[in-house]
């Protein structure tokens, strides 16, 4: 793969050199030193994780700075070591904070270094008198002429190369790695030794230099650098090419700059071409430069909507399609097979206990089968993945209508996975759910989180369940319950009757699940499915709540399902009880028949 | 009393810092209801200028017939922008939904030069241009004192809306929390497509606004679109009051910089504020959240 990219290279290079057609030698040392630009975006974001919309500021630096050294007498490959340490130093400036604040700090910061460069570099060319922008002729290092040509395009290519080659062999190895971890979890590489700090510093100061020394090259090319030049819509471009390539892909953003760059030229060639008389062509003609001007951010939507991983992402997917085609003989088949069976085993914890329960739940399956036909909530084998991580393996549970049943377990185990599995994700959460949920006799798998909603299916979830800035009368509001109702409710909870009107992020914890428990009440659930009811709440509050919710639901005669990691309160409240292990339901059965000692360490982790 | 020079950037900065706030206030209800951080907000007060320039000049309608329409016209493209990109998005990363906007940004942009061209447009004057009353020696026009009311009753408006309706409190629900809002059953696409129809009206009457105090200006209109982000960082990014500060702030800098230094130096010092407050207080002066920590 990587021999054919390197001959694609070489043979485009010769074909320019060979054709020699000017025009098109200029399109293509421009996008050598865009792509050069590029390589140093994809480092801070693709590799080190880092958001910038600077490119262009970086760039009028190092054009700027080499510009006046030039203009001062300094020869131009000392110039261009210039615009590198002061690419460097100005990366420093803009990035140091970053290590402290992230969001949106790093993209604003440099907006604002983008801003800034524009109005310094304004100044100076009023200040100096050179209004249509700063001259950089004549630039030569050795034989090479650094302007547009045969010779410069010949130094660009083996420039480009050398980047490549440098920036693949530092990728490929400690600082690759270093930048890759950082960028995935920066606490766990912390954990294991690195410095986020110095290495999130460093990927930033050597990026800007490149950013810089491209924007030097870009000037001597262009024989002039002009601080209007240099414009937001500019740093977009490079934005632009590293999303259509593909963060993180070399060839990708190579391939993204050429795409970029040269295509405007091929429309507006395309075009001229056109017949005259067509009505689509006198159209084309008279827009086809607000069309070019546009064109990369039109295709940067296109790719952001249709192909976010860009065109490396896409053709990795492609080649590992094309593998996995290639590979279809039997003997690979069961290799895969068997390769994926040690995969789930060892997610499941592959002790000998948990496959003696995986086969006690086969055993189970034909009495589980049975009760399918009447029940409220028939779960079957749900699988839940979420961001690609396996949470919940396969889990069998039942509800039936009136029942109270407890999922018990300790952290991790699954537990909330399984309730946000049954009540469903929303399409952009990236989690995928497999198996049979029917609810009332219908598949409500793959539903949203609204539809399952909106079917009697009512989750009190763990952390988020009420709504901070909003009044405890405004929560009744937002599920649009009648008087009667909330003035049931806070006879339920008279202690919420006294605070209608203090919003929920100031009401203590028990308050908070007070109010969550009675807007889910008033939303006259079939099911209802309660998130660590008792999680992190003094045992008075935990009795209350307990006693209240058990009365709504003998009232209510509807189903109820706990989560809870409190035993006794599970025991107390629950008609049947299942222990998650792993992602497994590792015992489930009546609260007199569980054992309380393997309960006991399953649930505290013994 | 104030001077002449001083009464006539005093009332500079609080035209256009009512102007700012009207745009913020939308920037916070969309940034609020969908995490959407717009850098599209110019290209929305362009394009309002330009459906007003050509529902009023080019198809001859009056003023009232005329912004109607093109807040019609508006609202209608902000829903269709949430359906056809950032429903999509939704839950996708920050820098993506940012990368977005920059695009549509730019898209919008495009779609304005091919059918109005690059040429600045001159509107009619509506309203007198000439000093109507100097409180305090400030200087009001007819025009600044229509864009101040106009701005500040819109303002409160909303805030009535969000604070009183059953459709301003799911609203809200959805700001605090999508997914529990989803779990009590409210349309989340539906009120994401309402909080963009809101950002893009409040950024068409600004750019009325702003087109009636000089002229339909496609590249000047459009760059004043990104001093919005000074305008919620420093009045906090989920406050409404902050925006109102945040830009009267903000223009009070711009209009002191353009006549005592340089316009270009706008941008930097403004942008500069902003860097300040995200180092030093990064939930804006009124704001609860943070926009720069995950």
């Amino acid at each position: 793969m990587a021999v054919a990219g390197w001959l694609l290279f070489v043979v485009v290079a010769a074909y320019l050199l060979l054709s020699n057609s000017t025009f098109w030698i200029y399109v293509a040392g421009l996008t050598i030193i865009f792509a050069i630009s590029a390589l140093g975006l994809d480092w801070i974001q693709g590799r080190a994780g880092q958001v910038s919309i600077g490119s262009a500021g970086f760039m009028a630096v190092g054009a700027f700075v080499a510009a006046v050294a030039v203009e001062k007498g300094v020869p131009a490959l000392a110039a261009l070591v210039l615009a590198a340490l002061a690419g460097g130093f100005t990366g420093v400036l803009v990035g140091l904070p970053a290590l402290r604040l992230r969001g949106l700090y790093l993209a604003l910061a440099t907006l604002a270094l983008q801003f800034i460069t524009m109005a310094l570099g304004t100044e100076y060319e009023t200040a100096s008198g050179q209004i249509a922008g700063v001259p950089a002729l004549n630039t030569t290092i050795g034989p090479i002429s650094l302007t547009a040509g045969r010779s410069f395009f010949v130094a660009l290519v083996i420039l480009l190369a050398l980047v490549i080659i440098v920036l693949q062999r530092l990728y490929r190895r400690a600082p690759g790695r270093a930048w890759l971890a950082i960028k995935e979890n920066e606490m766990s590489a912390g954990i294991i030794g690195l410095n986020p700090t110095r290495w999130k510093l460093s990927a930033f100061v050597a990026s800007s230099a490149l950013i810089s020394v491209s924007g030097g090259l870009l000037g001597f090319y262009t024989l002039r650098v002009d601080s209007e030049s240099f414009s937001l819509d500019f740093a977009i471009t490079f934005v632009a090419i590293v999303i259509v390539g593909g963060l993180g892909s070399i060839a990708g953003v190579i391939t993204g700059a050429a795409l970029i760059t040269v295509t405007p030229y091929l429309l507006s060639t395309w075009t001229s071409s056109l017949p005259s008389n067509l009505p689509i062509s006198q159209w084309l003609s008279s827009n086809i430069d607000y069309i070019n001007s546009g064109f990369y951010g039109i295709i940067l939507l296109a790719f952001l909507l249709f192909q976010p991983r860009g065109i490396g992402g896409a053709s990795r997917a492609l080649r590992l399609r094309l593998i996995r085609r290639l590979d279809r003989t039997p003997g690979a088949e069961t290799a895969v097979a068997s390769r994926a069976a040690g995969r789930s085993s060892s997610t499941a914890g592959g002790t000998p206990a948990s496959r003696a329960s995986a086969v006690l739940g086969e055993r189970k399956l034909t009495e589980h089968s049975e009760a399918v036909e009447n029940a409220l909530l028939a779960v079957d084998g749900l699988g839940v993945y979420r961001s690609g991580a396996c949470a919940v393996d396969s889990v069998d549970l039942t509800v039936l209508p009136g029942e109270v049943v407890a999922i018990l377990g300790r952290n991790g185990a699954g537990k909330t996975s399984t309730l946000r599995g049954i009540s469903g994700f929303f399409l952009t959460e990236r989690s995928r759910v497999t198996g049979r949920i029917m609810f009332q006799g219908r598949d409500i798998r793959g539903m949203s989180p609204m539809a399952t909603a909106k079917l009697g299916l009512v989750l009190v979830p763990e952390r988020e369940k009420v709504f901070p800035n909003l009044t405890v009368a405004e929560h009744f509001r937002v599920i649009g319950a009648p008087r009667s109702e909330i003035d049931r409710t806070f006879e339920l909870f008279p202690q919420l009757a006294n605070r209608t009107q203090s919003e929920a992020g100031l009401l203590s914890g028990g308050e908070r699940q007070m109010l969550a428990l009675g807007v889910a009440f008033c939303m006259k659930p079939k099911l209802l499915m309660v998130d660590e009811l008792s999680l992190g709440l003094a045992p008075g509050a935990v009795v209350r709540l307990t006693a209240a919710l058990k009365e709504f639901q003998q009232q209510a005669g509807i189903g109820l399902i706990l989560v809870e990691q409190n035993v006794s309160a599970a025991m107390e409240l629950a008609d049947r009880v299942y222990v998650l292990e792993a992602g497994r339901v590792e015992s489930s059965g009546r609260p007199s028949e569980l054992d309380e000692e393997t309960l006991l360490t399953t649930t505290l982790g013994g | 009393m104030l001077g002449q020079v001083a009464g006539q950037l005093t009332s500079q900065s609080i035209t256009t810092g009512s102007i700012y706030a009207l745009v913020g206030v939308g920037f916070v209800i969309l940034f609020r209801a969908t995490g959407v951080v717009n850098f599209a907000q110019g290209e929305f007060m362009v394009l309002g200028a330009y459906f007003f320039y050509g529902f009023k000049v080019e198809l001859h309608q009056n003023s009232l017939v005329a912004i109607l329409a093109a807040l019609i016209a508006m609202i209608a493209l902000g829903i269709v922008v949430n359906m056809v990109i950032f429903y999509r998005l939704v839950g996708a990363s920050l820098f993506t939904v940012v990368i977005a906007t920059f695009g549509l940004s730019i898209l919008l942009e495009t779609a304005g030069l091919i059918v109005w061209g690059p040429d600045t447009r001159e509107l009619p004057n509506i309203f007198s241009n000439n000093t109507l009353v100097s409180p305090l020696g400030i200087p009001l026009t007819t025009l600044d004192i229509v864009t101040i009311v106009v701005a500040i009753v819109l303002i409160v408006l909303l805030e009535i809306i969000l604070r009183t309706t059953r459709t301003g409190v799911r609203m809200r629900a959805v700001a605090d929390s999508t997914l529990l809002a989803a779990l009590q059953r409210v349309h989340i696409p539906r009120f994401a497509g309402l909080a963009w129809a809101i950002a893009s009206v409040c950024s068409a009457i600004a750019g009325v606004a702003l087109a009636l105090q000089s002229a339909v200006d496609p590249v000047n209109i459009g760059q004043l679109g990104l001093l919005i982000f000074p305008v919620v960082i420093i009045g906090g990014v989920d406050s409404i009051i902050g925006a109102l500060v945040g830009g009267l702030i903000v223009a009070t800098i711009q209009t002191l910089v353009a006549y005592y230094l340089n316009g270009i130096w706008v941008d930097p010092i403004c942008y500069g504020m902003l860097l300040a407050f995200l180092l030093f207080r990064p939930r804006g002066i009124f704001g609860t959240r943070e926009i720069v920590r995950v």
